[in-house]
């Protein structure tokens, strides 16, 4: 999990109204939420500003995110700062405000804590489990949970399984054993993992690489190093590499990954890269029917209209005849995190509706139908399981 | 639907329209000598403007070497010099009244134009069908093969057969060209309904027209046993051209899209 703890504090008196650990190793929600309004008191102060300056408070392996509501604010431990968690945790105050909105003005018990946690979990641990999902039951695990629902859950999987197997024991669709392995997790009664997939997209963690490093690595190891450019997907690595066995490919990856010579890439840039090879496809076919100066003429007029909601489309651009660009100042944006997934997957979705839209103009419905159906299927090659996170229907016209 | 700029290609489809007017209103008036002589010299030198100005506009675009749109336009351009070069050596030939070499010369010399004019709806189709899959891609041209082989040889056995012997040679050099313009056409005729919604229609129409009118002027030279280069067949190939230019000219305007 990217967070270790999360803490919604009142602004006004400093009090800590609803927080979760996450790891054991949480701050004193106390204490914290007396530091942190503090802190952004004495900011505000300080720049005499009326909004709450203060974004961050940074430790040597750790740093609190602050985000602010009316009259709430919320604090995540984490170890990085993205503006995918940002989002998350607006959305966690607002609804917090939302929720319990009459203790803005008195000081009541409305049982917070076990009020607020199915939003937490939702938000927070639900997103993270997938139906491939692997369940590990903990040891001693009747100690976390006294919740009977969990406890039956439990009870009845395997050991090691995963959820999609585990809605096969129990005789439950995938959604429920979803929900029921969020609520494990939440109780720590399991641990998760998830299985690498094809089409991850993986990136090395540094350029140069010492003989020490290297050692105790097999060759194939050190070739996979070398193609994971945070790009290209697990499963055309595995082709460039020309290697047989995939599942032996996964295996030399999670290595990898465990040794932290390898990192999946921010959600922000998996984005990026997924919808510019969707582009890419896209255009070059548009090109070989219409012409390439017709599909530049449609590309360059469907961004210039889009550019006023995003601004960030200015940053994508072609090349020689229609080789897709993205300029450096996005793509350091995506590797930042400092733009979030969500408004990235709107914006490039957006834009290639209006391709389409224009598109329809020259050709008809049905052959631009057909080409996006031939599109999704040569970026289905590239990413097996990722393709599907791309609104397909929405692009139809 | 978005507009383009119709305005050079309506000129140039007026200008077909008006000539093809002015020569049947003549005819009717008995000047046909008239007529003949000024069409057998405006038409090569229309073709020959209209190639040099899709040249202009297609050959220049070195970014685009993987366009099939534009080389396709590209052949039609050259084929349209290719045509010119045709009428002018037949209206040479013409003047040496060797009919029978005449005829077979003039034949000759139509097909590399026609060729052209194949090639680049034929790779503009096979890219097509790599995009929107209209049907197994080596298949496909097996089949179009095999079909026009047994048809050009299966046409000028019946030719040989049914028709007298005259012309013997020039009715089977004249089969395949008229089996390869049938599937021509057949073709641009697909590629209109493919796009029948689109303004993308609009030259591919004009392509289908110009194979059409081509086919029909074979046809008009098998009937009526080789009259070639007479007013009818000159009228023909001018408008023939002048689609062809309107082709050009419209596809050049799929680039000047308007809100």
């Amino acid at each position: 999990m990217d967070i270790n703890s999360i803490y919604i504090i009142r602004r006004d008196t400093g009090v800590c109204m609803y927080h979760k650990d996450f790891t054991g190793s949480a701050f004193d929600p106390q204490l914290l939420s007396s530091f942190l309004v503090a802190m952004t008191s004495f900011f505000d102060e300080a720049t005499r500003s009326l909004k709450s300056q203060a974004r961050a408070f940074e430790g040597t392996d750790y740093t609190i995110l602050v985000e602010f509501g009316e009259w709430t604010l919320g604090a995540i431990s984490t170890k990085e700062d993205s503006a995918h968690l940002r989002d998350k945790l607006k959305r966690t105050v607002q609804r917090f405000e939302e929720q319990f909105s009459v203790l803005k003005w008195v000081d009541l018990d409305l049982a917070v804590q076990t009020r607020f946690e199915l939003t937490v979990m939702n938000e927070f641990v639900r997103e993270q489990i997938t139906p491939d999902s692997i369940i590990t039951v903990k040891p001693e695990w009747e100690h976390y949970t006294k919740r009977p629902d969990v406890i039956s859950f439990i009870r009845l999987i395997p050991e090691i399984c995963s959820v999609k197997d585990a809605a096969r024991f129990l005789e439950v669709p995938v959604e429920i054993a979803l929900n029921l392995t969020a609520e494990a997790l939440w109780e720590g009664a399991i641990a998760l993992a998830n299985p690498l997939k094809p089409d991850d997209i993986y990136q090395a963690t540094s350029l140069t690489r010492s003989e020490e490093m290297l050692k105790d690595l097999s060759p194939a190891a050190i070739q996979a190093l070398n193609e994971l450019d945070g790009e290209t997907p697990l499963s055309i690595a595995a082709e460039r590499l020309k290697t047989s066995d995939l599942k032996r490919f996964l295996e030399e990856i999670a290595w990898l990954q465990k040794r932290k010579m390898i990192e999946l890439v921010s959600p922000s840039q998996a984005v990026v890269v997924r919808y510019s090879s969707a582009l890419q496809y896209l255009l070059n076919r548009l090109a070989n029917i219409i012409g390439v100066k017709a599909t530049r003429k449609v590309f360059f007029s469907a961004r210039d209209d889009l550019v006023d909601n995003y601004s960030w489309l200015s940053f994508i651009t072609l090349e020689e005849g229609v080789d897709v660009e993205m300029r450096s100042s996005l793509l350091s944006a995506t590797l930042k995190g400092s733009i979030s997934p969500d408004v990235l997957d709107d914006g490039l979705r957006a834009f290639m509706q209006f391709i389409t839209r224009r598109v329809k103009d020259l050709m008809g419905a049905g052959p631009v139908n057909r080409v996006l159906y031939s599109t999704k299927e040569e970026l289905e090659k590239r990413f097996p399981s990722a393709v599907f996170q791309i609104e397909w229907e929405s692009l139809l016209v | 639907m978005r507009r383009t700029g119709w305005t050079d290609t309506i000129i140039i489809l007026a200008s077909g329209f008006a000539v093809l007017l002015v020569s049947m209103l003549m005819m009717c008036l008995g000047d046909e000598y008239l007529v003949y002589q000024t069409l057998s010299i405006i038409t090569p030198l229309v073709a020959l403007f209209l190639g040099i100005i899709g040249l202009k506009i297609y050959a220049g675009r070195s970014e685009v070497r993987n366009d099939r749109l534009n080389i396709l336009n590209l052949w039609l351009s050259v084929g349209l010099i290719m045509f010119s070069l045709a009428e002018i050596t037949s209206t040479l030939a013409r003047l040496t009244q060797n009919t029978q070499q005449m005829i077979l010369m003039m034949l000759l010399i139509q097909i590399p134009g026609i060729l052209l004019w194949g090639l680049g709806i034929i790779q503009y189709l096979n890219s097509l069908n790599d995009v929107i899959k209209i049907s197994n891609s080596g298949k496909i041209w097996i089949v179009l093969a095999i079909m026009t082989g047994a048809s050009s040889i299966g046409l000028a056995l019946v030719m040989s057969y049914f028709l007298p012997l005259s012309y013997l040679i020039e009715r089977i050099i004249l089969s395949p060209i008229l089996v390869g313009l049938l599937l021509f056409s057949i073709i641009s005729l697909g590629l209109v309904w493919i796009f029948r919604n689109g303004l993308l229609s609009r030259p591919l129409f004009f392509i289908f027209s110009s194979f059409s009118l081509l086919t029909v002027r074979i046809v008009f030279w098998i009937v009526t046993d080789f009259q070639v280069n007479t007013l009818v067949d000159i009228l023909i190939a001018f408008e023939v051209y002048i689609m062809c230019g309107a082709t050009l000219l419209l596809s050049r305007d799929l680039d000047r899209l308007n809100k």
